[in-house]
């Protein structure tokens, strides 16, 4: 997954030591948008589920890939919040740790990479959106509110908050953490320069880890596996350890039901000719030849002529061949007609570290309520002053969207973040404030989930169409394309049986 | 605007008042602020019911998952998480509310009524009358497009109450009310589908259909309720001057004092806020004005007013502030078992009306026509089985609006609260730990079957009624048991790892969150456990004892639990706490466990004008600023709720839907009544003049319910807008446009009388004479026999002295007289009110015969009692004279042709020596002459020790009621008047007695 792909562009961007990386996906004559990870996240966010290479017409696809479809060129950020940049910097000399918090990256980052965009563009003074998730939209949002990042000067016009703005509320059990000053000591004692959630990078401090022990069960995702964060055998329980870790670190990331298959477990995907009636998700797959076997977790894609398909199966024994045919129970159900491609887990992938002064500094914003520089005192409103508000009003275009069970962040911090820009939206400028909170969503399947291309990025694309001066091409082409269906909840995405 | 302001004027409140208000305003070129404490919602993003777990699908299946996702009820509490709902408890009243933009109508049932005329004709200042307000009445009309359920959209509820309305004989009194909902199409369309500008000419946003979900009191996903945000407010933000809003709102800003100011001869006020968005840690915000708008809602708008006068901020001069504050007679019930299904999530949250007209005979004011009204009401299914939770056993016969009508100002003698049933329970514990059900236990309707049924046991006498299904949920959602049974392990010690201050912290944060919120302390008071002295609960220690018991019953095993409130709750105050800490949480989780009848439930929504007005008023309390407490009539002061019960006991009953009737539970086991109708507090006359400007204070106007006076009766929210618009109108006059109309008034005048009949459905109903209330009250009947002699008067009237000389002489052996009476009391929860409230009950002796024997001319024979002269024979009870009571007995008959009166009394008295028994069972008499009022005769009567015991204790029956839960309240209520008042006499030092009994039961018995 994280090697490049021969479409994908990377540009390093080195700031006082930190080196940024922009990822572009070409699109040129497009409008630009940039997409900000969260922190302890990367650029990869953007980039699950991988594209399937094996039939046409997915609709499943990465928000990357999507925005690329429907005619824009993504940017990604690896900002200094990113895993990528945490683990170049633990390998490197270092010296920069001090700066690693969210001030810099709105004041440093977000900046320099904009005008990096523009400069790599051509520099040409295009209108460029910004797409900002969890953390990565609160610098997004402190950036715009102290004006480090402003339409005047950087040509932003349209900004997506995803999960998180100005205003930060963890849900209960996340309020509870923040409360306790374990990581407040950690970073007092100097000798913790990051926490990473990944099982097979060093130990966590003992206080955090006895914290983490403690930390009640019914909260994890997988309490039968968090306590053997030793032996990671097999090695599906290990993927477990490290979403149980990232559920205690930040709260649940997602809800299972909803993603991609392809997180927590080894994928297979094969194309396949349909024989017969199809097989149901959920059902085993045995191949005929190999005797390997596996659970079909999802029926990507379907041919115009509804013969060909791409089968995703999970849980999978034994390697599938190429040409045998796949069978469940007794029924003959397709024949493999590609190489099956085998993808790891990737979870372990889409997270690294987060350096434990940004860590403590959103903590201190959750603890706060709202956001604030890194040595603000307690109660600083500073940025949420009118100067603040005057800044947002300035932009063409605010959307903010959330899960309406994000774990991780509270939907009512992205609910606090409307009623306050309703402020800098009035009259006739009402309608360019937009929120949506999609039922049924958590946080990070947000983008990830298995509907997620039709439940949420619809609401994205609403919100940045008309970037960069495509406002007179045809607004109501792109508003009935983008479907403005009320969604109530991710229903699975086709029908059980894949030949209905 | 010029400095100092910031705006020609500020209205406080988006409700039905503020609405019209920022909107007439800035249609007549104002710039204002309008100041919101709630959210903004749009479609689709009301909170759920109840919150959202995982895997629940669109189909309304829940597919079990593994997921834990904590229940989250913030969206939904205003005091929660500055949520929909802000439910406030008054002290005699729960006030319920909304905050959000668009105030009451976001969470309104929708009903738009006009107050009948009769309304208007006493209390209000000149310049009020229907006929005048009714051009206001159709502007509303017009700006809410309202109009009745559309034929065929009937829901099942609706027409239930339509055949109730028949059976009980007042199909007439049935009507539907305009409603403030989009139904366009609604057979048509499907979800989803929106729509805007229906007509051309009325400013509208986009809206969808009307689905018919039931969930119009959590606010409209689908936007199709009316509501102002969509109409009046809409047109308010989007007016603009130039470039310029002409209107700037402020949502999530809680306004906490208002004071005047004034710069050089500018007179006006400053009005702070709390912001939320960022919390009560910000800064205040403060906006200055000359003109201020209170349309919070008449709790609000009168604390808000009270508050500043506290604190000097304002210099109001009218007098009667917080006074002639009106619950509008609210009263909610729920029916469960109904013959027939009403699916009460089908339809619009009220479809139907009946109407109850009533002469109440005023005192000197002559007759008062008024009236009760009954709606049918809706919920969203989501929340049928939460309403199951009234269902237990815990509620049973603990819902009579007057029979535990608690009265504050008695001290004396404790409100009859319906303990039986609850002594009852205890019965039911004991079964519970012996592994079987007590069998004399007969709750009503089976109860006791159900009960048994949710225990997983088999009834003794039988199997379950196989017809009607129960289903059996918990309201600790099944992912989170699963998750307490997993892990049984030291959950307590967990909590116990975070640092002891976070937890403190926490816990103090939280419980200061719920506190404001409910009397958590009196709930727990209010569940009586034998042994168990919860009086001294302080409320802090019981809510932060809950919390903690939250968070154990989330992260918690069971036996976490138990552990939790043994150690805290009853430590204190039991010593034997292990048992009896099982038994609670056994108790709470039964209370808790609901069944529910499949649509067989039924809302009934209440309300009409009170007779006399209760009181808000600001008392000190224990924690820094004083509280807002109501101040309520007892019910036995109010006629209308007697007559109210009745007519929910009649639809409940078996002449209509023979189910069971439940009244609010707030009422129920507080003793507090509900209201979402609340109006006055800052009435016109008193505290303002007729235009809604405060006394006192220049440019500070009252335009909401705050204001009324009188109350309307029905649901008030259409004369709330018709007055507001009246009012702004005359603002606008006054200050600087003359002339000015809306500009909406003449097309809503054409529009609203091609539907007059429809806009003002009450109008058409008012012929014929209403059946009154056809079931009875509780009442109460014994038979009492006396037997005596008589004597003729010697020297005018006898000393009791000399008659029980005579009496020992043996006078009565040839003159003897004998008394058969059945003694009744009508209305049993009347009587021992009146009491109560100091007037002697009286009951009513409907059958007896007096025997006499030994007087020349007259025969032996019994003579009836009489009847058909107009006066009625009766019992009056304990008249007090401190240590001495009497009971006073007085029978017409006819002796000779001619009546005659006997006329006596039975003193009850302390004297030497047992005499308690001689006391009660004899009568010292006289028989007057009817037409002469001469002593004719006259003796002692006494009761039999054999006739006592043998034919007078067999004989005492409860009337009117063949529920065994009521008729053992009414013997209890019965027993503990009569021998309640013995008691006082015969041992005045009982209060120390019972206390040093409660010790001695504390000691030796759990």
């Amino acid at each position: 997954m994280s090697e490049p792909q021969a479409d994908l562009e990377e540009h390093v961007l080195r700031l006082d030591g930190v080196p940024l990386v922009l990822t572009v996906k070409k699109n040129p004559e497009c409008a630009p948008v940039l997409l900000l990870h969260g922190a302890s996240a990367r650029h990869e966010t953007f980039r699950f589920p991988p594209a399937v290479p094996a039939a046409r017409g997915s609709h499943q696809r990465s928000l990357m890939d999507w925005l690329h479809l429907m005619g824009f060129e993504p940017w990604l950020l690896d900002w200094r919040g990113s895993g990528r940049v945490v683990d170049a910097l633990a390998s490197g000399p270092g010296g920069a740790w001090g700066q690693l918090d969210l001030d810099a990256a709105a004041r440093c980052d977000l900046p320099a990479a904009l005008l990096r965009i523009h400069e790599l563009r051509g520099g040409r003074a295009t209108e460029i959106a910004v797409v900002g998730h969890c953390l990565g939209a609160a610098i997004l949002a402190q950036a715009i509110a102290e004006g480090s990042v402003s339409r005047q000067e950087h040509a932003v016009s349209h900004v997506v908050l995803l999960t998180l703005g100005l205003f930060y509320e963890p849900p209960l059990d996340g309020r509870l953490k923040t409360q306790d000053p374990v990581l407040e000591r950690l970073l007092a004692t100097g000798e913790v320069r990051s926490i990473d959630p990944r099982t097979e990078r060093e130990p966590w401090p003992e206080e955090l880890a006895e914290f983490y022990l403690n930390w009640p069960s019914a909260l994890r995702p997988h309490p039968e596996n968090s306590l053997a964060p030793a032996s990671c055998e097999p090695a599906r329980s290990c993927v477990f350890t490290m979403c149980d870790r990232l559920s205690f670190m930040y709260g649940a990331p997602y809800f299972e039901r909803n993603l991609a298959p392809g997180i927590h477990e080894e994928t297979w995907t094969v194309g396949v000719e349909k024989r017969g009636n199809g097989a149901l998700v959920g059902e085993t797959l045995r191949g005929s030849r190999s005797g390997a076997s596996g659970v079909l977790a999802e029926v990507v894609q379907t041919s115009d002529d509804g013969r060909t398909s791409a089968l995703v199966l999970a849980r999978v024994a034994g390697e599938f061949e190429h040409g045998e045919v796949l069978r469940t129970g007794a029924r003959e159900v397709a024949a493999c007609f590609t190489e099956p491609a085998r993808a790891e887990a990737q979870l372990p992938a889409q997270f690294g570290a987060i350096p434990l002064r940004m860590y403590v500094h959103a903590a201190r914003n959750a603890r706060r309520g709202w956001g604030a520089r890194w040595d603000a005192l307690e109660d600083d409103p500073s940025l949420l002053g009118a100067e603040a508000l005057r800044n947002f009003g300035a932009l063409e275009r605010v959307a903010l969207i959330t899960g309406e069970s994000n774990q991780l962040w509270h939907r009512n911090s992205v609910d606090r973040m409307f009623e306050w820009l309703s402020r800098a939206f009035e009259g006739t400028r009402r309608k360019r404030l937009r929120k949506r909170v999609l039922r049924g969503y958590g946080h990070q399947d947000l983008l990830w989930g298995r509907s997620a291309s039709r439940d949420v990025f619809p609401c994205i694309r609403d919100a940045i169409y008309d970037v960069g001066g495509r406002r007179e091409e045809s607004v109501d082409a792109a508003r009935s394309a983008a479907g403005r269906r009320a969604v109530r909840s991710p229903a699975p995405a086709h029908a059980d049986a894949w030949d209905s | 605007v010029n400095p100092p302001w910031d705006f020609d004027a500020i209205v406080i409140g988006t409700g039905f008042a503020g609405a019209v208000t920022a909107c007439r305003l800035v249609q007549a070129g104002r710039r204002i602020c309008v100041l919101e404490r709630g959210r903004r919602y749009e479609a689709d993003d009301f909170p759920i019911h109840p919150p959202e777990r995982p895997g629940a699908s669109g189909d309304g299946t829940v597919q079990e998952t593994d997921e834990h996702v904590l229940p989250d009820f913030s969206r939904l509490s205003w005091r929660m998480g500055r949520g929909l709902w802000d439910v406030r408890d008054l002290g005699d009243l729960v006030a319920a509310g909304a905050a959000g933009y668009g105030g009451g109508s976001l969470i309104y049932a929708n009903v738009h009524l006009r107050a009948p005329p009769e309304v208007f004709e006493n209390g209000w200042p000149s310049g009020y009358s229907r006929a005048r307000l009714d051009a206001y009445y159709d502007l509303a009309a017009y700006m809410l497009d309202v109009k009745p359920l559309p034929a065929g959209l009937e829901p099942a509820k609706t027409a239930q109450l339509r055949h109730a309305a028949g059976k009980l004989g007042r199909a007439g009194a049935f009507f539907l009310p305009p409603l403030a909902i989009n139904f366009d199409d609604a057979t048509k369309t499907h979800a989803g589908d929106r729509r805007a500008n229906p007509e051309s000419g009325r400013p509208r946003r986009e809206q969808g259909t009307c689905n018919l979900c039931g969930g119009c009191c959590f606010g409209c996903q689908r936007q199709a309720k009316n509501t102002l945000d969509l109409n009046y407010l809409a047109i308010a933000e989007d007016a603009q001057r130039g470039d310029q809003p002409l209107a700037e709102v402020r949502t999530l800003c809680e306004v906490t004092a208002i004071r005047a100011v004034s710069y050089g001869p500018l007179q006006g006020y400053e009005v702070e806020y709390v912001d939320h968005v960022v919390g009560a840690r910000g800064e205040p915000g403060r906006v200055r004005s000359p003109y201020v708008f209170l349309c919070a809602g008449a709790i609000n708008t009168t604390e808000l007013l009270l508050r500043s006068l506290e604190r000097g901020h304002l210099a109001v001069t009218g007098q009667g502030l917080g006074d002639r504050y009106h619950p509008n007679a609210d009263a909610l019930a729920v029916v469960f078992d109904c013959d027939t299904a009403h699916e009460a999530d089908r339809g619009p949250t009220i479809g139907g009306a009946l109407l109850y007209t009533r002469e109440e005979k005023g005192d000197g004011e002559g007759a008062r026509r008024d009236w009760l009204m009954f709606q049918d009401g809706g919920m969203p299914g989501a929340l049928e089985p939460l309403l199951g939770v009234f269902r237990s056993p815990l509620w049973a016969a603990r819902n009579r609006h007057r029979d535990v009508a608690p009265d504050p100002r008695s001290r004396r003698q404790p409100p009859p609260r319906a303990r039986l049933p609850i002594d009852s329970l205890t019965d039911v514990f004991a079964g519970l730990t012996r592994g079987a059900l007590h069998p004399k236990l007969r709750f009503a309707h089976g109860i006791n079957e159900q009960l048994l049924a949710s225990l997983g046991r088999t009834p003794p006498d039988g199997t379950l009624s196989p017809d009607r299904p129960f289903r059996r949920w918990s309201l600790v959602p099944s992912q989170l048991r699963d998750a307490l049974r997993a892990q049984r392990t030291e959950a307590l010690q967990r909590f116990a790892d975070f640092s002891e201050p976070t937890v403190a912290r926490f816990l103090d944060r939280t419980a200061e969150q719920i506190e404001g919120s409910f009397d958590l302390a009196a709930f727990l008071r209010s569940i009586p456990l034998p042994g168990l002295d919860t009086a001294g609960l302080e409320q802090r220690d019981v809510v932060r004892k809950l919390v903690e018991l939250a968070i154990q019953l989330l992260w918690g095993s069971e036996g976490d639990l138990v552990q939790a409130i043994s150690s805290g709750i009853l430590e204190a105050v039991v010593p034997e706490k292990e048992e009896l800490a099982g038994r609670f949480v056994e108790l709470l989780g039964w209370a808790l466990d609901y069944r529910l009848g499949d649509g067989h439930t039924a809302v009934l929504l209440s309300m009409g004008r009170d007779s006399k007005p209760g009181r808000l008023s600001l008392t000190a309390s224990a924690r820094g600023a004083p509280a807002l407490r109501v101040t309520l009539p007892a019910a036995g002061e109010l006629p209308e709720r007697a007559v109210q019960e009745q007519l929910l006991r009649d639809l409940a009953g078996p002449d209509a839907w023979r189910g069971e009737l439940r009244t609010e539970p707030t009422w129920t086991l507080l003793g507090k009544r509900l209201s979402v109708h609340s109006q006055g507090g800052c009435p016109m006359g008193l505290v303002t003049g007729a235009g809604g400007q405060v006394e006192g204070c220049k440019g500070l106007y009252v335009m909401d319910a705050a204001a009324f006076p009188t109350p309307v009766g029905v649901n008030p929210s259409a004369t709330i807008t018709a007055i507001a618009e009246y009012k702004v109108e005359r603002f606008l006059h006054e200050t600087g446009d003359p002339g000015w109309t809306a500009p909406e008034l003449a097309t809503a005048r054409a529009w609203a009388s091609a539907r007059r009949n429809s806009l003002d459905p009450i109008a058409s109903l008012r012929t014929g004479p209403v059946a009154p209330p056809s079931r009875k009250p509780i009442g109460f009947r014994f038979r009492e026999v006396m037997r005596g002699f008589h004597a003729p008067p010697r020297s005018g009237r006898k000393s009791v002295r000399e008659l029980r000389s005579e009496e020992l002489e043996g006078i009565g052996a040839s003159q003897t007289i004998e008394t058969d009476l059945t003694i009744e009391i009508a209305d049993l929860a009347r009587f021992l009110e009146q009491h109560r409230t100091g007037v002697r009950p009286r009951a009513s002796i409907t059958k007896g015969s007096v025997r006499l024997s030994g007087v020349p001319g007259v025969s032996a024979d019994p003579l009836p009692l009489c009847h058909e002269c107009g006066v009625e024979s009766h019992l009056e009870f304990f008249s007090d004279h401190g240590s001495e009571r009497n009971m006073r007995y007085r029978l017409h008959f006819h002796l000779g042709g001619e009546p005659c009166l006997l006329e006596g009394d039975k003193y009850i008295r302390d004297d030497e020596g047992f005499d308690v028994w001689e006391d009660t069972t004899r009568l010292f008499f006289e028989i007057l002459g009817g037409s002469t009022g001469y002593v004719l005769r006259r003796g002692i009567l006494r009761t039999p020790v054999s006739e006592f015991f043998g034919m007078q204790l067999p004989s005492f029956e409860v009337t009117h009621t063949d529920d065994p839960a009521r008729q053992s309240w009414a013997f209890a209520a019965f027993g503990r008047f009569f021998f309640g008042n013995l008691l006082e006499v015969y041992v005045p030092e009982l209060d120390r007695v019972v206390d040093v009994l409660k010790r001695i039961g504390e000691r030796t018995h759990v």
